[in-house]
């Protein structure tokens, strides 16, 4: 997929159509105007917008659900979690604390954002997400498709909480950084990662090398030694082949259930085919659920109860456009007005992420703050809440 | 267009064609603002189309006849303009308003890196490009909502494209 046929699959209207609540009582109002010009005809209707995004940390457990014709589905239930995300890290000895000044994980954030995704149908596949088990073996794998040594763990000390940073000595690069965050794997190598470390020395540039295809071969030669996710089409950018120390920067897509990620692996190699650095995501998919859904009007009436999981400070009042415009709202309330249905990955009490349908909503408090909110689009009686320790549903 | 002739039927004529047109553009011109209506409420969506249909009404005479939905989209793109300047001047003496200095598509856009692309360009180069690849406008249709020639939107057009796909690449990159 070309980077302009990215952009086409990204429009937010793609599948959707558009037809007024009552076109011929519109007509009939547009027709009613005089031909004259008219300057100022509709009211004014500002509304105020500021905001906040709000941010997500769950827990969940699993029990069985009983109900429901089928296999039985896993009930999941969500807890309100401290701020971090990160799942339980292995204790590496550390002997040097290590600033990351410059990680490039903060685009990389632990989610997966699906482009929007029908919820039309009656029921969508959920997946359940796996990091490797065992970080170690990962970064060992990780290093045997850089074609890199590995040296030693150190703790950073700088988010994402519960990273490492893996010494990886390299042709092209000195440092591999690390992180187990939300069920997924996260990696990062790369010189010049930590302060105080030397970066590779910036080579000459010079004509001779691989070809585009071959030093793309060999990006996606090092994409799928490193994991064994379904991937998309390629996109390359980046500077022209045959000339060394010019880069080429190969993108390739993770796809979930065939929808595009916003996860992907990264290989920015040299004219040789030598890896300048790299990153990525490790993790595997879990058999899928169809888990049924509901619609975004009937999810965000179970938003209140799951405010303190996704950390919402407001209470929502519906989702509508067609609420009385001028009505006041209550203290706290919010009114929602569009929302995006999306894949997001949530982690579990166990550390399993489990990728799953969310509605996202854009809406204003009656303080008019604009406000991001999300609600599960899953059937509720699949959920149950717990918020500290007390069970609910 | 509408040559709708003369004498006493002319109102019910124009008022026929015009209700033709209307039905034509107005699911191009409720996608085209949909997809651009952030920070503004979900609820304007209608208000909006309406003040379209108005202006198409008002000047009815000057809509061509074989490029009617690439003119609506340039009254679109006005009208449009004007209730997110009026809503931002509104909330300036309470609070700065979400995307006051972002792009509506920078808060649709699932893709992050097609978002981190669009986001790097200029309002010019990302409104073209996705009035194109969205929209579907072409060279000859961009050239009528732009009121530029056909040669001079497939020049910026070209250009837009090539600084995208720069973009695409670029934020790939830490």
């Amino acid at each position: 997929m070309t980077s302009f046929e990215r952009l086409v699959a990204s429009d937010p209207s793609r599948d959707d159509a558009y037809a007024p609540r009552d076109f011929d009582a519109m007509l009939a109002r547009v027709i009613a105007q005089p031909y004259a010009r008219v300057t100022s005809w509709r009211a004014f209707k500002a509304r105020v917008l500021t905001g906040f995004t709000t941010s997500c940390a769950v827990m969940a457990a699993a029990t069985y659900a009983l109900a429901g014709a089928g296999p039985p589905l896993v009930r999941l239930t969500f807890a309100a979690a401290p701020a971090s995300m990160a799942a339980p890290a292995p204790t590496y000895a550390t002997s040097q604390k290590v600033t990351v000044t410059g990680s490039g994980f903060a685009s990389a954030a632990p989610t997966l954002l699906a482009r929007r995704i029908s919820t039309t149908v009656p029921s969508l596949a959920t997946f359940t997400v796996m990091a490797p088990p065992s970080e170690r073996d990962a970064v060992a794998t990780l290093a045997s498709a850089l074609g890199v040594t590995l040296g030693a763990p150190r703790a950073i000390i700088v988010a994402p909480p519960g990273a490492h940073e893996w010494t990886a000595r390299g042709e092209g690069a000195s440092e591999a950084f690390f992180a187990r965050v939300g069920g997924v794997d996260l990696w990062l190598y790369g010189p010049g990662l930590s302060a105080g470390l030397p970066s590779a020395p910036p080579e000459a540039t010079s004509r001779g090398g691989l070809s585009k295809v071959e030093i793309v071969q060999r990006a996606l030669e090092i994409v799928h030694a490193v994991g064994t996710l379904d991937t998309g089409v390629p996109v390359v950018g980046g500077g022209a082949a045959f000339v060394r120390g010019t880069p080429t920067i190969v993108v390739v897509p993770i796809l979930i259930d065939g929808h595009w990620s916003n996860l992907s692996d990264t290989v920015m190699l040299d004219g040789r085919g030598r890896v300048i650095s790299a990153r990525g995501a490790m993790f595997s998919l879990g058999p899928p659920a169809s888990y049924p859904l509901i619609s975004p009007r009937a999810a965000v009436s179970h938003a209140s109860e799951q405010a303190a999981i996704f950390a919402h400070a407001v209470t929502p009042l519906g989702w509508s456009g067609t609420e009385p415009s001028g009505a006041a709202l209550p203290t706290g309330a919010l009114r929602l007005s569009q929302s995006i249905a999306q894949y997001r990955i949530l982690v579990d009490a166990h550390g399993v992420g489990h990728a799953l349908p969310i509605y996202q909503y854009v809406g204003q408090t009656n303080g008019s703050r604009a406000v991001v909110l999300d609600a599960l689009a899953i059937n509720p009686r699949y959920l149950v809440y717990e918020v500290h320790g007390t069970s609910t549903r | 267009m509408g040559d709708v002739g003369q004498g006493g039927d002319v109102s019910h004529r124009r008022e026929q064609a015009f209700r033709a047109l209307a039905q034509k553009v107005t699911p191009e011109v409720g996608l085209y603002l949909r997809r651009r209506l952030y920070p503004l409420p979900a609820s304007d969506l209608d208000d909006l189309v309406e003040e379209v249909l108005i202006v198409l009404w008002r000047r009815f005479d000057d809509v061509p006849d074989d490029a009617e939905v690439a003119w609506s989209i340039g009254v679109a793109r006005n009208v449009l303009r004007n209730a997110q300047r009026s809503a931002r001047r509104a909330s300036a003496h309470v609070a700065r308003p979400v995307g006051a200095d972002a792009s509506a598509e920078d808060h649709v856009v699932a893709d992050e890196t097609v978002r981190a692309a669009l986001a790097a360009l200029s309002d010019e180069d990302r409104e073209l490009l996705t009035l194109h690849a969205w929209d579907g406008l072409g060279p000859r249709e961009l050239a009528v909502t732009y009121r530029i020639t056909e040669n001079a939107a497939a020049v910026r057009l070209s250009r837009a494209r090539a600084r995208f796909e720069a973009q695409m690449a670029e934020v790939a990159t830490w």
